[in-house]
C-alpha cells in the first residue's frame, strides 16, 4: 500500500496537468463551436438556398463521421497538404468544428421551438427580423438551449481524451504514458476515470444551476 | 380618406382559396364586427390587412399605406395597424410593463423614460395598474389580453384588429377584455373585430359583416343584420349560434 501512496503523490502532478489540457480543449473547444453553431444555425434558418445549403452540408460531414477521423485528417492528413500544426491547435480545431455541428442542430431547433406567434406579434409592432430574432426570439430559444448544449459539453469533456491519440498531453494521455513506466494500470486509469467523473460531476452541477436561472420569471 | 380600403383580396393557402375577393371600407372611427362560421376566412382577412399573410390578389390601402410595396406591408406599417391575437402572444421573458414598450423603444426608438410613464398610464387604462412587473406567466389569460391590448395602444395605432380576442378565455374572463374593447370603442377608435360574441358586436360595432366561404356574404348596422338578414346564408349562421329563432 505505501507504493501505492506514493505512486501517487509522484503522479498527481503528471495527471493534474493533463486535467488543465482537457479543461482548456473543452472550454476551448465548447466555446468556438457554440459560436460557430450559432452562425451556422442562422445560416440554417435562412431564406437563401445559397446559405441553407452550406450549413446543412457542413452538419452533415461533421456529425455523420467520427470525431477520431476528423482529428486524424487534421494533424496527421493536412501536412500532406503542407498545412501542419501542434497537436493542441489541431485539436482545438478539431474540437471546435466537430461541437459547432451538434451547436448548430441545438441552436437551430431551438429558434425554431420559439412559437411562431412570438413572431407575428413582434411584426405587427413594426419590428425587422434582426430586431425580432435578438429581443424576442433568440432570448426564449436560450432557455431552451441551455440543458442539450450542457450535455454537449459534457460529451466533449469526455471526447477530449480523443486528443491523446495525436498527441496532446492531456489527462488521459498522462495516465497511458504514466502506465507505460510504472506498469500500474489498473490504478492509473482508474485515477485518470476519477478526475474526468469529478470535471463531468462539476458541470453537471452548473448546468443545473444554469436551467434553475433561465427557468426564472416565467412558469 | 378610409382607414382601410380593399378591393378583391385574394388568398390561398396551397391550392385553397381562403379569400375569394373581398372588398371591405372602413371609415375613421368606425367599429365593424367581422363573423361567420370557422373556416370562412375572417382570420384570414385580418391576418392579411395587419401583413401577417403576403396577398395573392387585390388592392389594399391601410392607414395610408399601400400593399405591395417593396417593403413588405407590416414593415412599412410600422406599428400603425395593433393587432390582438387570440392567443395573446405576449413576450414571456418580458414584465408587463416590458411588453407594452417594447415597441416604442425599438421601433420608434422613443425615450425611455418617457415610454415608460406612457406604458404605466396604458396598463392604468386596462386595469393592469398594480401589475406592471409581472410576467404573463403570473397573469391571468384576461389580464394577459388586456395587457396586448396595451401593447397594441403604445404605437398609437390607426387602426386596431382584433382577431378573437376572448376565444382563448375561461368565460368569466371575458368580460373585463370585452369591457376594455368597449372602452376602446367610446373613444372613437378604428377597429376591425372577428368575434363569435354576437351580443358583443351588436352593442359595440357600427357594422357587421357576414362572412362565409372567402367572401362577404352580407354587411350592414349591427342592430339590422344580427336581427333581420337579407340572405339565408346568413339566417342560417346566426340560427345555429342561437341569435336568430330557425
Amino acid at each position: 500500500m505505501e507504493s501505492g501512496l506514493d505512486l501517487l503523490r509522484q503522479s498527481a502532478p503528471f495527471l493534474l496537468k493533463g486535467a488543465v489540457y482537457t479543461v482548456l480543449l473543452s472550454v476551448i473547444g465548447m466555446g468556438i463551436g457554440v459560436c460557430l453553431g450559432f452562425g451556422l444555425a442562422l445560416m440554417r434558418l435562412s431564406r437563401s438556398p445559397l446559405l441553407r445549403w452550406p450549413a446543412s452540408a457542413y452538419v452533415s460531414a461533421f456529425r455523420g463521421t467520427p470525431l477520431l477521423v476528423q482529428l486524424f485528417l487534421i494533424y496527421y492528413g493536412l501536412p500532406q497538404f503542407g498545412i501542419e500544426m501542434p497537436p493542441l491547435l489541431a485539436a482545438g480545431i478539431g474540437f471546435s468544428l466537430n461541437v459547432g455541428a451538434y451547436a448548430c442542430e441545438i441552436l437551430r431547433s431551438a429558434i425554431d421551438a420559439v412559437d411562431r406567434g412570438q413572431w407575428e406579434a413582434a411584426s405587427v409592432l413594426g419590428m425587422s427580423r434582426g430586431q425580432t430574432l435578438r429581443r424576442i426570439i433568440l432570448p426564449q430559444a436560450a432557455r431552451t438551449a441551455v440543458a442539450p448544449l450542457s450535455n454537449s459539453f459534457i460529451g466533449l469533456v469526455k471526447d477530449t481524451s480523443l486528443a491523446a491519440t495525436i498527441q496532446v498531453p492531456e489527462l488521459f494521455r498522462q495516465a497511458q504514458l504514466i502506465t507505460a513506466r510504472t506498469y500500474e494500470i489498473f490504478a492509473m486509469y482508474l485515477a485518470a476515470a476519477a478526475i474526468y467523473w469529478i470535471v463531468s460531476t462539476v458541470l453537471a452541477a452548473l448546468q443545473g444551476q444554469l436551467e434553475r436561472r433561465a427557468a426564472e420569471g416565467r412558469r | 380618406m378610409s382607414a382601410i380600403e380593399a378591393k378583391g383580396l385574394r388568398k390561398r393557402f396551397g391550392d385553397t382559396p381562403v379569400l375569394a375577393g373581398v372588398d371591405l371600407t372602413v371609415s375613421p372611427g368606425e367599429v365593424v364586427a367581422v363573423i361567420g362560421p370557422s373556416g370562412s376566412g375572417k382570420s384570414t382577412l385580418l391576418r392579411c390587412l395587419a401583413g401577417l399573410e403576403p396577398l395573392n390578389g387585390g388592392e389594399l390601402t391601410i392607414a395610408n399605406v399601400t400593399a405591395g410595396g417593396t417593403v413588405p406591408l407590416a414593415k412599412a406599417l410600422n406599428g400603425r395597424v395593433g393587432f390582438v391575437f387570440q392567443n395573446f402572444n405576449l413576450f414571456p421573458h418580458k414584465t408587463a410593463l416590458r411588453n407594452v414598450i417594447e415597441g416604442p423603444v425599438v421601433v420608434r426608438k422613443a425615450d425611455p423614460t418617457q415610454v415608460v410613464a406612457q406604458g404605466l398610464q396604458l396598463l392604468e387604462k386596462v386595469g393592469l395598474g398594480d401589475r406592471a412587473n409581472a410576467y404573463p406567466a403570473a397573469l391571468s389569460g384576461g389580464q394577459q389580453q388586456r395587457c396586448a391590448i396595451a401593447r397594441a395602444l403604445a404605437m398609437d395605432p390607426e387602426v386596431i384588429l382584433f382577431d378573437e380576442p376572448t376565444s382563448a378565455l375561461d368565460p368569466e374572463l371575458v368580460g373585463e377584455v370585452l369591457a376594455v374593447i368597449r372602452d376602446l370603442a367610446a373613444e372613437k377608435r378604428t377597429m376591425v373585430i372577428v368575434t363569435h360574441q354576437m351580443d358583443f358586436a351588436r352593442d359595440v360595432a357600427d357594422r357587421t359583416i357576414f362572412m362565409d366561404g372567402g367572401v362577404i356574404v352580407e354587411q350592414g348596422p349591427s342592430e339590422q343584420l344580427l336581427a333581420s338578414p337579407r340572405e339565408e346564408r346568413t339566417r342560417r349562421f346566426l340560427a345555429r349560434s342561437g341569435v336568430l329563432r330557425p
